[in-house]
């Protein structure tokens, strides 16, 4: 019998989200200590979890170290393998709601939204450098850019504070995370009415591979997906779903 | 149970070579130095790894969705290079390309990602180029050079029915010039062309809408109002106290007069939208000609003409087509284009596409002039340039290469494991005369030898 490898996150609001939302349909986790990053569901044994930081949980997921997680949908489709062997298994847990938006100084009274800052990029393409864009996430922010013909724009690496980058001279726009806005608001930022590059909340990814082929942990990823879906009572269907997504992954135990 | 043996897989859409490809790539690539190395082009190679800027000013956002780029560990943003032209033209400018033409060929792995998401999910991300730069010369007769060079190589690599589509950037942008439009506006209609040339003008139009071109794009009320009265405070501030006042400390890389500026423009310069729906129609109409260069000249013509547009662009293609005829192209050889268009917005005049025979779909290369690239990438004068690349693995394909991996080697087989120095012996003696040979040691396994 192989036990389930399940992350969760380790801090944050995913964290107090998923663990109330554990709670609330009988899964409690039960940890030794806050500094150990392993625990267990008593009422489900066969169930290893795993805090982990929020950013690593998809990569540890195709890689293989971990089986099933919950993270942030902005998270997986930014770090998610192509073509490699993630996929969703729940699509909405109901927290972690929060949005990947594109920001702008305030005080550029002229750019309101995706078109004004095409436009800006050209101006800045005329004088002889690029509109520079800090974000963390390089993937979904690159692709949004170019759907809506955003061109001349070069990604800067911010490892955080992404609101403080256009004032102190490291970028000239943003791609954040936000819930709220008030964290843009309060740094000079301002969101463009046509900004939003992701709407985002959390959910449950796993490794359809190992799933697919391992029944004692599908067996525990089932149970915990229908407890789940017994305590979100007007979501439904995500056992099928799963059932659905598993599909192109059976035979392929890699 | 899960395995727990995982061989390292392939990436996505990369390709090994095999013995008979590389072969083939070799013999192919020694030809091409040989007939551009007659017409007085040096070889230069430039690393694989520049700074990012360097393609994202050249190309913009088509392509730079397609960097493979990242933090190399010194601290630089760099990307595997997606194309020669712009590191050639940088390797140019570095060594002080002032007057007269400087001449220079390259082949080497070029890369671009390609998303699954954008249908180009089967593309390979990795290929060969081979191609050729000419740095100096603004005459339409370095057109024809370097159209005659591109075909004397498929021609000399045993294409005999090689054909070139010729289009014209500067046509298109001298039209579109006449409806008054911005430079984003007309950018964008070119970056488009190739849609409109299968017919799609509704989705160009769809797409044109979004961004605001042909109307307004749709704001929350409220949030418009806000802004409005937002922008209209702000100027009676500038007009009351100057400007810099009401921008406090963070306009970034902007200044307030760049601001204010812009935001002048944009209340009192924003594009008709029926001037735009006019230049959309009419590069439509446009982007559909293609044919005989005479044919497709005279209805290019006539369609300009409707529009009340000035036919003169056209001549420059005239000029370029029939300098190609003097380097000995000949007629059959050459189609128009006028819809013919990659996407990347750095070209300024003639384009062209190459193909194995006129009827097919997949090109062989291409190229072009780009007369303000210099610029783009930071050097303070335009350095008029033209080239193209052949995409060597295309080129490779369309010949059609055997795999002989292994083939023609002479095996030399020990019957135990106490004659393999003998077998040692007799191959050294064959590779004495120029045989491929070599010891088949599988026969000798597991016996201790």
């Amino acid at each position: 019998m192989s036990n389930l490898r399940f992350a969760l996150p380790s801090t944050g609001a995913l964290f107090d989200g998923t663990s109330k939302l554990l709670s609330d349909c009988g899964l409690a986790v039960r940890r030794v200590n806050s500094r150990r990053y392993t625990a267990d569901i008593p009422s489900l044994p066969g169930v290893d979890v795993l805090f982990q930081r929020q950013t690593d949980i998809t990569m540890e997921i195709d890689g293989g170290s971990v089986d099933i997680g919950v993270v942030g949908l902005d998270r997986y489709y930014e770090s998610r393998l192509e073509r490699g062997d993630t996929v969703l298994l729940h699509n909405g847990l109901g927290f972690g709601d929060s949005k990947l938006v594109i920001a702008v100084p305030d005080s550029w009274l002229d750019v309101t939204s995706m078109a004004d800052l095409a436009d800006i990029a050209l101006e800045f393409r005329s004088k002889g450098h690029d509109l520079r864009i800090a974000s963390k996430y390089q993937r979904l922010v690159k692709r949004y850019l170019d759907e809506n013909d955003v061109n001349y724009v070069s990604m800067v690496h911010v490892s955080g504070g992404h609101e403080a980058a256009p004032a102190m001279g490291l970028a000239d726009v943003i791609a954040d995370i936000t819930a709220t806005g008030a964290t843009l608001r309060e740094n000079g930022l301002r969101i463009l009415v046509d900004g939003t590059v992701i709407k985002s909340q959390s959910v449950i990814v796993g490794n359809g591979r190992v799933l697919a082929n391992d029944p004692d942990k599908l067996a525990s990823a089932r149970q915990i997906l229908e407890k789940i879906e017994a305590s979100m009572r007007d979501r439904c269907g995500s056992y099928d779903q799963l059932v659905e997504n598993l599909k192109p992954f059976a035979g392929l135990d890699g | 149970m899960t395995s727990q043996y995982k061989p390292i897989r392939r990436l996505p859409n990369m390709q090994d070579a095999s013995a008979g490809e590389l072969a083939a790539r070799d013999a192919a690539k020694s030809t091409l130095r040989g007939i551009f190395g007659l017409r007085g082009y040096d070889r230069a190679e430039t690393p694989i790894l520049e700074q990012t800027e360097l393609y994202i000013r050249k190309s913009g956002g088509a392509l730079s969705s397609r960097l493979y780029d990242f933090p190399e560990p010194g601290g630089f943003e760099v990307s595997l290079r997606p194309e020669f032209t712009a590191a050639m033209l940088r390797l140019a400018a570095d060594n002080g390309a002032n007057s007269g033409s400087v001449r220079l060929m390259y082949d080497g792995p070029v890369f671009r990602y390609a998303s699954p998401e954008d249908g180009d999910g089967e593309k390979t991300r990795q290929f060969n180029q081979l191609g050729a730069e000419m740095i100096g010369p603004p005459a339409p007769s370095a057109d024809g050079e370097v159209i005659a060079m591109a075909l004397e190589g498929l021609q000399a690599l045993g294409f005999s029915k090689a054909k070139i589509v010729i289009g014209h950037v500067g046509v298109v942008m001298a039209a579109l010039t006449e409806f008054n439009l911005s430079e984003r506006a007309k950018l964008f209609l070119i970056n488009n062309i190739a849609q409109l040339k299968f017919g799609q003008i509704d989705v160009v139009s769809d797409k044109a809408a979004a961004l605001g071109f042909i109307t307004e794009v749709v704001v929350d009320d409220a949030e418009a109002a806000a802004d409005r009265e937002r922008i209209a405070s702000t100027i009676e501030q500038v007009l009351a106290e100057g400007v810099g006042v009401p921008f406090g400390q963070n306009t970034g890389s902007r200044s307030p007069e760049d601001i204010v500026a812009r935001l002048a423009r944009k209340m009192s310069q924003a594009d008709n939208p029926e001037d735009f729906k006019r230049a959309l129609k009419m590069l439509a109409e446009l982007s559909q000609v293609s044919g005989p260069a005479s044919d497709a000249l005279e209805t290019g013509r006539k369609i300009l003409d409707l529009a009340g547009v000035s036919t003169d662009s056209i001549s420059n293609l005239t000029d370029v087509l029939s300098s190609a005829r003097s380097e000995g192209v000949s007629n059959a050889t050459i189609a128009v284009d006028f819809g013919l268009a990659r996407g990347i917005a750095y070209y300024t005049g003639m384009l062209f596409d190459l193909y194995a025979n006129g009827d097919d779909t997949e090109t062989l290369g291409g190229g072009g002039r780009y007369d303000d690239l210099t610029r783009a990438l930071g050097y303070d004068r335009d350095v008029p340039s033209l080239g193209f690349a052949y995409n060597l693995d295309a080129v490779i394909a369309a010949l059609g290469v055997q795999n002989d991996l292994g083939q023609n080697v002479a095996l030399v087989s020990p019957s135990d494991a106490g004659s393999v120095e003998a077998a040692v012996e007799t191959a050294r003696e064959l590779r004495k005369s120029g045989k491929r040979a070599a010891v088949d040691f599988s026969r000798t396994e597991g016996q201790g030898a």
